[in-house]
């Protein structure tokens, strides 16, 4: 299984602007992008490209996500038309794997995890789009441009990037007494402090005291090693060799154990269910995306009042945050490659294209024009606590920690997601560490050995 | 019976009165309509032939060939003739015998228990009890659900802070940890998977007692045999096609278990529900591995055909069905 954020969106944010409201806004600012000359001249805003077909998509997200800019697109570029396909999260990874190993010929366009660019560009699996690259640079984050490429070539546009931020349940803390996080980076809590306040709220009547919404998934824990500087877990020049058993490693991941056998987080629920324990007010605090659609509902129909600190870190060591997203890419055995091409620019270089795309998800866009004016839209919803915009670009700027761009990221995720399962379960850390450490050497083996064939 | 037995071999006796010509003829006449019945039937089942060979034989034949080749890990980099060594890196691979071993000890475990279960209630329901035929459809509604739903609820229902675990306090038991523990989450499946099992083999298992004619249970009877001896002297040799048919196949089913492992425990805790099928996935499709999948798939089906045989063998030898 895949550790991603992408697996958390659950459906539309019930946005506190309307749908024509942000149309609106997202067709001006698309208008006045193009005005400033800053679109391809290939797929302006309404200029229609030469491309032409179907353009078969394949993304985990419910239809209804890219509805939206996929009906504008349709109306700018009349000769082309977009079928989107969605698999679940779980399930995405393997049906491209398997699709796409059989060189199948019948999408031109998909959705890639941004850290298996490596893996599917050294498998052949993705176009090389560096020829775009200087242009694409200017466009997006500098660090979701880094993110979608792969030994100095661009194989993939980004589409969305991602951080993590502590919830708290407001009436818990203040039955127990304790005063909430801060939305200051610099005061931002140790994992002890976390930790303490959870058990205080325990023992003032809350059944769970702390949840990583990704429960098990390296997404959201690869933080903890790092924040004690650990390092990702990979080592070596082409990140291949693994290197979990370090005093750091060991020492995040027994604290991971603790909050599982001292009850502060339940076992056996799956990373789709635990918004909901939050939701529910049974749980005091939460890691979670910063605009998490499930809470932001509850919230504004006055079911449950929750504030927002910045995301814990050890003490002693670094502020540390996932990050990170989908990036979209192109089928090399397709020949739709042009017309996909324009719809995967629209959607991921245009301010329009960016912003409808982004406009039912909880994580912003990566198009620079289109990530500011997210963040402002987001910002001045009821739900969001002031102060939410910088504590957001302050993460994203300065403690974002991207996963390890190495061609055996997928052996290296799913052994340790393994691992992370077992140590909620109850395993010990150290010995689950480097059980998980003897496995990943041997997926990685004919990885190793293929590189050494290629020179 | 003694009907039968007295007009068959006058139908079938020729006609002493017969020109050998004639008889010639007859047969090249009775030859040309077999040849035709044979095409025609041959006709009728050629779609299915053809979807036999096209979705089976021949994938099973590609994993048979791939299994000997190296795996593609890189564009660029060929695969070539691997010889066994895909075999070996497996049999030596603590995971794979890990995988072998629980999947041997599931189906060992699952299968007996099904078919006993099953047999049980086909037996029960078959009598003149209250409602027996609307107890058989509540037994295989779960069959019903998809595949893919019924290990979600359960997942939710067997939660450790899940609703059966508040049954379970209620009632004065401790709550359990079901999938979250490496020594229950094997028994929950099992307990998952029979849940949708056993009413589906119960019906297979009440055709065949429906099927067994009640003179002899009659005569049995008059004779004096009692309720065991019934069971065991006439019931069980009758079922014994029903019987077999329901063992091989709840075991090939078993054997390939795949969607209530992904959906609820991903192999673990600590590899404890690890089933070949699974592991075959991860390499396939997780890792790309397709030829360490290839070799997995064909030593699965190798241990899946010596038990099935064994299975065949143990049945005929006991009985002349």
């Amino acid at each position: 299984m895949s550790g991603n954020v992408n697996g958390m969106i659950r459906g539309p944010i019930r946005a506190k602007f309307s749908r024509r409201q942000f149309i609106a806004r997202a067709l001006s600012a698309g208008v006045l992008a193009g005005t400033g000359g800053s679109l391809l001249a290939a797929c302006g805003g309404d200029q229609q490209g030469a491309a032409s077909g179907e353009v078969k998509f394949i993304a985990a997200e419910e239809p209804v996500v890219f509805q939206p800019a996929i009906k504008r697109f349709e109306k700018s570029h009349p000769d082309i038309s977009v079928a989107y396909n969605n698999y679940p999260f779980d399930q995405l990874n393997s049906v491209l794997q398997s699709r796409l190993q059989s060189k199948d010929s019948s999408f031109p366009c998909y959705a890639v995890d941004q850290p298996r660019v490596p893996g599917f560009a050294a498998r052949g699996y993705l176009t090389d789009l560096s020829d775009q690259a200087s242009s694409v640079k200017e466009k997006v984050l500098r660090s979701a441009f880094e993110a979608s490429s792969y030994d100095g070539k661009l194989y993939s546009l980004p589409l969305w990037t991602s951080t993590q931020v502590l919830y708290y349940n407001t009436s818990l803390l203040e039955k127990a007494g304790v005063e909430p996080p801060s939305m200051d980076p610099d005061k931002r809590w140790t994992w002890d402090e976390t930790v303490s306040a959870a058990k205080e709220t325990q023992k003032a009547g809350a059944k769970w005291g702390l949840v990583f919404n990704q429960i098990n998934r390296y997404y959201q824990l690869q933080v903890l090693p790092e924040s004690l500087g650990g390092g990702s877990g990979l080592t070596g020049p082409d990140l291949l060799e693994p290197d979990v058993t370090n005093d750091a490693w060991v020492r995040a991941f027994e604290w991971y154990r603790s909050l599982f056998s001292d009850g502060l987080s339940p076992r056996g629920v799956p990373p789709e269910q635990t918004a909901a324990l939050f939701a529910d007010g049974e749980l005091a605090m939460f890691v979670g995306l910063p605009s998490d659609p499930t809470l932001e509902e509850a919230k504004s129909k006055g079911q449950l009042d929750w504030g927002l600190g910045a995301h814990p870190y050890f003490g002693g060591g670094e502020p540390a945050t996932p990050t990170d997203s989908w990036a979209l890419g192109l089928n090399p055995f397709s020949d739709q490659q042009e017309a996909a091409r324009e719809w995967l620019e629209y959607l991921t270089l245009e301010k329009e294209g960016a912003l409808l795309g982004a406009q039912n998800v909880p994580v912003p866009p990566t198009q620079v024009e289109a990530f500011r004016e997210w963040i402002r839209e987001v910002s001045e919803r009821p739900t969001e606590p002031k102060g939410w915009d910088e504590l957001i670009k302050y993460e994203l700027d300065n403690t974002a920690v991207h996963r390890p761009r190495s061609i055996g990221y997928v052996q290296f995720e799913e052994v340790m997601n393994t691992a992370f399962k077992d140590i909620a379960n109850g395993a010990d850390g150290g010995a689950t560490l480097q059980r998980a450490s003897d496995e990943r050497d041997e997926a990685l083996e004919p990885l190793r050995r293929a590189l050494e064939q290629q020179g | 019976m003694n009907n039968d037995r007295t007009r068959v071999p006058i139908e079938s006796e020729p006609s002493r009165t017969q020109d050998p010509a004639d008889k010639r003829a007859q047969r090249r006449s009775s030859a040309a309509r077999g040849g035709r019945e044979g095409l025609v039937a041959l006709l009728f089942l050629a779609p299915a032939l053809v979807a036999l060979v096209l979705f089976r034989l021949v994938p099973a034949g590609s994993a048979v060939v791939t299994s000997f080749k190296s795996p593609v890990v890189l564009a660029g980099v060929s695969s070539s003739f691997a010889g066994l060594d895909n075999y070996k890196a497996l049999l030596t691979s603590p995971d794979f015998l890990n995988s072998v071993k629980t999947t041997v000890l599931f189906v060992g475990i699952v299968v007996p228990l099904q078919t006993a279960v099953a047999l049980s209630l086909a037996l029960l329901l078959t009598r003149d009890i209250l409602a027996a035929k609307t107890w058989r459809l509540f037994l295989f509604l779960p069959f019903s659900v998809p595949l893919g739903i019924s290990p979600l609820i359960w997942g939710i229902g067997m939660r450790p802070d899940g609703p059966v675990n508040a049954v379970l306090t209620t009632i004065g038991f401790e709550p359990q940890r079901f999938f979250t523990s490496a020594s229950q989450a094997l028994p929950s499946i099992m307990l998952v998977v029979s849940w949708i099992g056993v009413g589906y083999w119960m019906v297979f298992l009440i055709a065949g007692l429906q099927d067994i004619p009640n003179t002899y249970l009659e005569a049995a009877a008059i004779d004096g045999a009692g309720p065991w001896s019934v069971f065991f002297r006439i019931v069980l040799p009758l079922m014994r096609r029903p019987l077999a048919f329901v063992l091989v196949a709840n075991t090939v089913a078993n054997f390939i278990l795949f969607a209530p492992i992904q959906a609820l425990t991903s192999g673990g805790p600590k590899g404890s529900t690890d089933l070949i099928m699974y592991d075959t996935f991860e390499k396939a499709f997780i890792v790309g591995d397709r030829s360490a999948a290839s070799a997995e798939v064909v030593l699965l089906l190798i241990i899946m055909l010596a038990i099935v045989i064994v299975q065949f063998r143990l049945i005929s030898a006991e009985g002349t069905t």
